[in-house]
């Protein structure tokens, strides 16, 4: 059997119906409900089902479409796009612990870095007035809180 | 009706609204401009601004945006050759030619010309379709409801394109699959939270549209190097006179009145929406056009572009018939929109035209200025907007994604929120990167909702018999329609495919 974008996607999808289903069994009902035309299972139950059917299709019979051209896929930067996904995670835990300005500072200049500007000047000169500004229209202007980091917090008491 | 045309006139022209209409589609060409990002984007990219306003001037501004990123999108087709959406591929075909031919200017204009016809005639059809619609589907009861989401459902799968219908069901499921997770609206009962607090409210809206479309379109274009090309320079000095003389208007105007019909036609189908819009107008008009103007079309004509450019916009206006009168979004940009009116507490539908009339007219009527607003915003400023296109891809990709990462997080001001984008951000890429379509999730998840709850009902009035599906006869026969549209293509390749294959076998007993 030939391996093929869609089959992969097919098998993906295979698995995630049967976990769906099977963890659909264990959603809570009221006592009586299992008579009932309609509980909370019934739509995840017949999802599974559903899910499952397609996605034997596609593993079955799944041929990919006429405008796929591989090529496009040979090619991909996947270096950049993962450490961009990683800063994009550090964004999160760095809003908790260092607050909005600092954070998203950090996050501009390590981003346009990654990307290719290495000009220190550049680096600092767009990211630190555009947090600042975008920091005062959140806080001053449409009067918004925004939580300082704890780090300060921890710091500054 | 007139009183609710008069309602929606005095909503639509207050200040605050008419400021929105500009900020709307000045945003929205600006995002639409962007390589990459499309209306889908743009417009999720404003759900977080509209959620301070209320909900007739939250949805204009979201007009806005939707027709100013269509537009948009035609600029970058036009000077760069590099769509910023799938439905102004089309646009270039002939758009680019012409701005390498030295008419850039041309183009544009006639581009901006095109796409207010096209807008304007979609409007006024609205303006009579829509109320029209909403009052038949006032009779509508639970079942049929149901049927009409599955047919929305069905729809959107059917229109994704060769081998892709499949795929575009699975994802539907998959979308529905995801609507389930958290708490169950009628039993109050946890699904699928396992145990996560952050998960009891089910995942929000905006943070799956936001993940699936502008974080995995931006990371997507970074991994393919678009951000390394360095051939987005543009010289506005050289974009050509933007006159357009009078012969070149007279040829055009049929082509342009021509494609806004049937781009409404085609826009008002459920799942169609402006890209098939604008591939038809384009096969149409070169169809029609007399036989030696046909090698012509791909070279750089005007009629060639006028005629995408309008279907696209007449097929923007014409998704909002279904949206404004169903409740049904007949494209992934209107399914947001159907999301952010459903987070104002409103639901659209037959009830928002008796309901919330001011939000169904003023959302009509904000389209005239819309247009309008384009036209003069546009025209003078195309050579300054294109500008825009020069700003270098390292600066604006990282804060595309603040903006998104930030849309989120101010409103839940959650971190979980953030990681969680993260991860789903990157399930989207995976199954981009596997051809699975990402619009049909997203409907599917909007629409499950609804679609549990009218199952529901339909069900516990039927005694759980689901005779409710053939016995009414209006439910069996948008199911019917459902299952023809899902169908009906297959069958028909299948049967072309009989068909050739014995005309093959003609062919060669006579050779």
């Amino acid at each position: 059997m030939l391996v093929s974008k869609t089959r992969i996607g097919g098998l993906m999808f295979l698995l995630l119906s049967m976990a769906y289903g099977y963890s659909a069994m264990s959603i809570p009902l009221f006592p009586g409900e299992e008579a009932e035309p309609f509980s909370a299972r019934t739509l995840p139950y017949f999802l599974a089902v559903l899910g499952s059917g397609l996605s034997l299709f596609l593993l079955l019979f799944g041929r990919d479409g006429d405008h796929v051209d591989n090529g496009v896929n040979a090619d991909l930067d996947w270096r950049l796009a993962a450490s961009l996904l990683l800063l994009m995670i550090a964004y999160g835990l760095a809003l908790e612990w260092l607050g909005f300005l600092f954070a998203t500072t950090l996050f501009l200049v390590i981003g346009f870095w990654m990307l290719g500007e290495r000009r220190l000047k550049m680096l600092l000169v767009v990211s630190i007035p555009f947090t600042v500004g975008f920091w005062l229209l959140l806080t001053q202007a449409l009067d918004i809180y925004l939580a300082p980091g704890q780090i300060l917090n921890m710091f500054g008491g | 009706m007139l009183e609710g045309m008069l309602t929606g006139l005095n909503t639509a022209t207050e200040p605050f609204n008419i400021l929105m209409v500009f900020i709307g589609c000045f945003a929205g060409t600006f995002i639409g401009m962007l390589p990459g990002l499309g209306p889908v984007s743009a417009v999720a990219l404003m759900i977080p601004i509209t959620y301070g306003l209320d909900p007739a001037s939250g949805i204009i501004l979201m007009a806005g945006v939707y027709y100013g990123a269509v537009f948009g999108g035609s600029t970058s087709s036009i000077l760069i050759n590099a769509p910023g959406c799938s439905s102004t591929v089309v646009t270039a075909f002939d758009g680019y030619p012409m701005a390498r031919n030295g008419q850039a200017g041309k183009a544009l204009a006639m581009a901006a010309y095109a796409s207010f016809s096209g807008g304007t005639i979609g409007a006024i059809v609205l303006l009579f379709a829509a109320p029209f619609l909403a009052k038949v589907s006032l009779s509508f009861q639970s079942t049929d409801y149901f049927a009409l989401m599955v047919f929305g459902l069905t729809a959107v799968a059917a229109f994704s394109g060769k081998g892709q219908i499949i795929k575009a069901l699975m994802m539907t499921v998959c979308g529905l699959m995801v609507g389930t997770v958290g708490t169950d609206r009628t039993s109050g009962v946890e699904r699928f939270t396992f145990g996560w607090v952050d998960l009891i409210d089910g995942i929000s809206f905006l943070l799956l549209a936001m993940a699936t479309f502008a974080l995995a379109e931006v990371i997507m274009s970074v991994m393919r190097r678009e951000h390394q090309d360095t051939t987005t320079k543009v010289d506005a000095s050289q974009l050509g006179s933007m006159k357009l003389t009078r012969e070149e208007v007279k040829d055009v105007a049929p082509t342009v009145v021509r494609s806004s019909f049937l781009g409404f036609l085609v826009g008002v189908l459920p799942g169609a929406g402006a890209t098939i819009a604008a591939f038809l107008a384009y096969g149409t008009e070169r169809n029609l056009a007399p036989k030696e103007q046909r090698p012509l079309f791909g070279t750089g004509i005007l009629r060639g572009l006028a005629a995408p450019e309008s279907a696209n916009n007449a097929a923007s206006t014409g998704s909002f018939v279904p949206l404004l009168t169903l409740g049904i979004p007949g494209s992934g940009t209107t399914a947001i929109m159907l999301g952010a009116l459903i987070a104002y507490g409103i639901q659209p539908g037959p009830r928002l035209f008796v309901d919330n009339p001011e939000v169904f007219w003023s959302v009509i009527i904000s389209m005239y200025l819309g247009n309008i607003v384009l036209l003069i915003l546009n025209l003078p400023l195309i050579p300054y907007i294109s500008r825009l296109l020069a700003i270098p891809r390292p600066i604006l990709i990282p804060m595309i994604l603040l903006f998104s990462l930030t849309g989120v997080y101010l409103v839940s001001f959650n971190t979980f929120d953030i990681h969680m984008m993260v991860v789903i951000c990157i399930i989207a890429l995976f199954l981009r990167l596997l051809d699975f379509p990402m619009a049909p999730m997203l409907l599917g998840f909007i629409l499950g909702g609804m679609l549990e709850d009218n199952l529901r009902r339909a069900l516990v009035i039927n005694d759980g018999s689901l005779s409710f599906l053939w016995e009414r006869p209006l439910t069996a026969t948008i199911l019917a329609i459902a299952v023809l549209t899902l169908a009906g293509p297959p069958i028909l390749a299948l049967i072309r495919k009989k068909l050739a294959l014995r005309r093959g076998e003609f062919a060669i007993d006579g050779e």
